[in-house]
């Protein structure tokens, strides 16, 4: 766009100064056109006036009547011309007749010739005053024609011999070698088309040269008027004049006092040679110039393309890999999330077969139990009616207030207590004199009354005690066994709603608030079966509240340290749990008395696929995925380990998280 | 003689179950007493021995915090080489168990979850055992005392 700019500057640069230099050529042109015709009015003036003064010679020496034959000889050599230039000067008298020449003074030779037809004669004998064609003092200066006596071209200047009495004496006539001019018009070049000529007022050519060869030519009459409407004291271009034989520059230069004029015209061709030669150089050059940019510019913006090309490139490219890396990022990030889950589910399978014998074994508890329930009832169903009826009331009051006893949700005892209980029991009914004393209290144990059993002496002493009680113990039974079916269901319940809370994955990740101690309960309830094979957990939990997290996360971070405790006291020891408040936050411990971690390789337990077990048992990527989540809480995770004492692992968790 | 079964399981659940079962299903004359661990079992032990009882038969659970099932068994064998036992379990390894067989004469492997029938069965056939030896003992013993009696009148 610039470089459009630049081409029609220079463009334009070039057209101005060739237009300039077309004018000034022009300009020029008419310039030296109206010197020359400036030039060659003086030559034809000074001519003139010579011949002139002849003229006026002879029309003096007529007024005085002095004029002799000889003295028309005299004055053409007087005016300093050669015969060349004036070859004749005549006396015509007012008839039209030759009278007297320089060339025959006694006119014998030319005899009598009629010059009455010819113009100029006409002119002056038709008397018309005044005359726009007669120079000053009444020169008149005729058309180019061919001499009755010379025989030869010749412009005729004629003077009206008119006496100051009125009366005319004839006229003076002056034949003027035109030759001698053109010759001198020839002198200059002016080209082939060029023009120079000696124009009379009434727009006849006296003397021409054209193309630098004398030639007679004839001006258009409308040319002529052209040129005279233009043309003052000072000379005027015109160039392409309307109607023209040969258009171009003219100059035409009135000859002083006479009605004559010199033209000099020459063709805008021949002002402009050198012009166009100019003109092809530059325009030549020009055209160079504007390649040479074009290429240059052509070049450039190639260069510019190309590299917008491989901008373009480039960019796409960027955007291409950016892509590729976010899709990879995000890759990354689910696969992580994998991996977390993934390390979940394979420590819920080490511990599955746990789980499993957890679950199983209040399973087997229900079982008996329920089997008890069927046995029992079945009995109850058979003997218990019967029973009943055969009963006097006494006894069957007391064995409906034993029946009610039997019901009554008691304490849970640890069979330590029921064994000192039924111990304390027996020696009462022994001391009450109660028969099998210790069966019966047995049986009152089993059924749960504990105490006071002497209220129900009706009983113990009856003869059928041992039925009655036995049928009141199935009846027991039956409670009994149901209570523990529900007692098992409850356990079974924990560990279920333990294993789901543990394989919870929180999609969402959003953080909520939640007990910490629910977590590491949830833990310790799925690791019971490992723990019960000889590790002693105490517990520590002091009343800290809710702290903002992702509790299924966590659940991860707590299931990795107790697994790692476990597995550093290979289930034999005391792991210690504690959660308490520090610096503004939560801090959990879990701490084993195993044998400790050594310095070298406490620093690289946090590194991801750092392990110290052999290949296939673990991924070493759980201290690893500990510190991630704990990144992820803004918390943190210290170590503190003695060899021969133990480890201990402390989280801290702030409260609250920061605004996002 | 009262025949004396000794119940030990970590889990209460368990334990009630196992005692509600053979309270009801053992024969006269028997008594179930019940621990819920190693050392506790022990220390019934001793209390019985100290009131001059002995118990018949141990049912003890394998996995249990404190003592493991083979230890307490290995233990028990070695203060009470009659005393039949038993050993109820979800989940045994093999060097435990092998243990429990070699060094402490097990008399039965039980499987949980059991089935009450099988309980009572193999309860009663141990019972019965014990008296069939117990009487074969006596009569034994009786023969002994006879032949004597008779060598003597000869």
């Amino acid at each position: 766009m610039l470089l459009c700019l630049s081409l029609a500057l220079v463009w334009g640069a070039m057209t101005y100064i060739l237009l300039a230099k077309y004018q000034s050529a022009i300009e020029a042109q008419r310039s030296q056109n109206s010197n020359l015709a400036k030039t060659f009015a003086e030559q034809t003036l000074r001519v003139f006036k010579s011949v002139d003064q002849a003229t006026l010679r002879v029309r003096d020496a007529v007024a005085n009547q002095t004029l002799t034959n000889a003295d028309l000889i005299r004055f053409t050599h007087e005016t300093g011309l050669t015969e060349a230039i004036l070859p004749q000067l005549s006396y015509v008298g007012g008839d039209g007749r030759l009278i007297s020449s320089n060339l025959d003074p006694h006119a014998k030779n030319t005899g009598y010739v009629d010059l009455s037809e010819r113009v100029h004669i006409q002119t002056h004998l038709s008397g018309a005053q005044p005359n726009p064609t007669l120079g000053p003092q009444g020169l008149y200066i005729g058309q180019t024609l061919v001499g009755k006596v010379s025989g030869a071209r010749t412009i005729q200047l004629s003077r009206h011999l008119l006496m100051p009495d009125g009366s005319s004496k004839g006229m003076v006539v002056a034949s003027l070698n035109p030759s001698y001019l053109e010759d001198n018009f020839k002198e200059v070049d002016l080209g082939s088309q060029s023009l120079i000529a000696l124009v009379g007022q009434d727009g006849f050519v006296r003397a021409s040269v054209q193309g630098g060869q004398a030639s007679p030519i004839q001006l258009a009459s409308t040319l002529w008027q052209q040129l005279l409407a233009h043309t003052t004291d000072n000379p005027s271009v015109i160039s392409k004049v309307e109607e023209d034989p040969v258009s171009g520059i003219w100059a035409a230069q009135a000859v002083k006092d006479y009605p004559i004029y010199m033209v000099v015209q020459t063709s805008v061709q021949q002002a402009l040679v050198s012009w166009f030669a100019a003109r092809d150089v530059s325009v030549a050059l020009t055209i160079l110039f504007s390649l040479t940019m074009l290429l240059g510019a052509a070049g450039y913006l190639r260069g510019t393309l190309k590299l917008e090309l491989s901008n373009r490139e480039l960019e796409n490219n960027v955007r291409e890999r950016t892509q590729l890396l976010t899709s990879a990022l995000a890759d990354l990030k689910a696969t992580q999330s994998q991996l977390i889950q993934s390390e979940k589910m394979v420590t819920l399978g080490q511990l599955l077969a746990n789980v499993a014998h957890e679950i199983n074994t209040p399973i087997g508890a229900i079982k008996s139990s329920g089997e008890s329930i069927s046995d029992a009832l079945e009995k109850v169903l058979a003997n218990f009616p019967s029973l009943v009826m055969s009963l006097d009331k006494t006894t069957r009051q007391s064995f409906a207030a034993l029946l009610v006893a039997a019901q009554q949700p008691v304490f849970p005892l640890s069979s330590r207590e029921e064994r000192q209980n039924t111990r304390v029991l027996s020696l009462e009914l022994t001391n009450a004199g109660v028969a099998d004393a210790q069966t019966k209290a047995d049986l009152l144990t089993a059924m749960r009354i504990t105490q006071e059993p002497m209220r129900y002496a009706v009983i113990l002493h009856h003869a059928r005690a041992k039925e009655i009680l036995g049928t009141a113990n199935q009846i027991a039974t039956i409670i009994n066994s149901a209570e523990n079916i529900n007692t098992a269901v409850d356990q079974v319940g924990k560990i279920v709603f333990a294993l789901k809370s543990f394989s919870h994955t929180d999609h969402k990740q959003e953080f909520q608030k939640a007990n910490l101690v629910n977590g590491l309960e949830t833990v310790l309830t799925i690791y019971n079966n490992a723990i019960k094979q000889g590790v002693e957990v105490t517990r520590f939990y002091q009343n800290v509240g809710s702290v903002e997290c992702l509790e299924s996360e966590l659940n991860q971070v707590w299931t990795n340290l107790i697994h790692n405790a476990l597995q550093a006291m290979r289930n034999s020891g005391t792991l210690k749990v504690s959660v308490f408040a520090q610096d503004g936050g939560v801090a959990v411990s879990v701490a084993d008395n195993g044998p400790g971690i050594p310095e070298d390789i406490k620093v690289k337990i946090f590194e991801p696929f750092f392990t110290t077990k052999p290949i296939g048992e673990g991924s070493g990527l759980g201290l690893d995925i500990v510190k991630k989540i704990l990144d992820k809480h803004h918390g943190r995770i210290d170590l503190h380990s003695e060899m021969g004492v133990g480890t201990t692992f402390t989280v801290w968790l702030p409260l609250q998280q920061p605004e996002s | 003689m009262s025949h004396i079964v000794l119940c030990v399981d970590d889990d209460k659940t368990v334990l009630n179950a196992l005692r509600t079962l053979l309270t009801n299903t053992l024969p006269e004359g028997c008594r179930v007493e019940v621990a819920e661990s190693g050392p506790e079992c022990i220390e019934v032990c001793q209390a019985l021995e100290a009131e001059g009882l002995m118990p018949l038969m141990v049912i003890s659970d394998f996995i249990m915090p404190q003592m493991r099932g083979d230890e307490l068994l290995v233990r028990l064998h070695a203060r009470y080489p009659s005393m039949i036992k038993v050993m109820l379990t979800g989940q045994a390894d093999f060097a435990g168990v092998r243990r429990v067989i070699n060094e402490a004469s097990l008399y039965r492997f039980i499987d949980k979850p059991f089935k009450n029938a099988d309980m009572v069965l193999t309860v009663k056939t141990a019972i019965e055992f014990k008296q069939t030896e117990c009487d074969l003992r006596d009569e034994i013993t009786h023969l002994k005392s006879r032949i004597t009696e008779l060598e003597g009148q000869t």
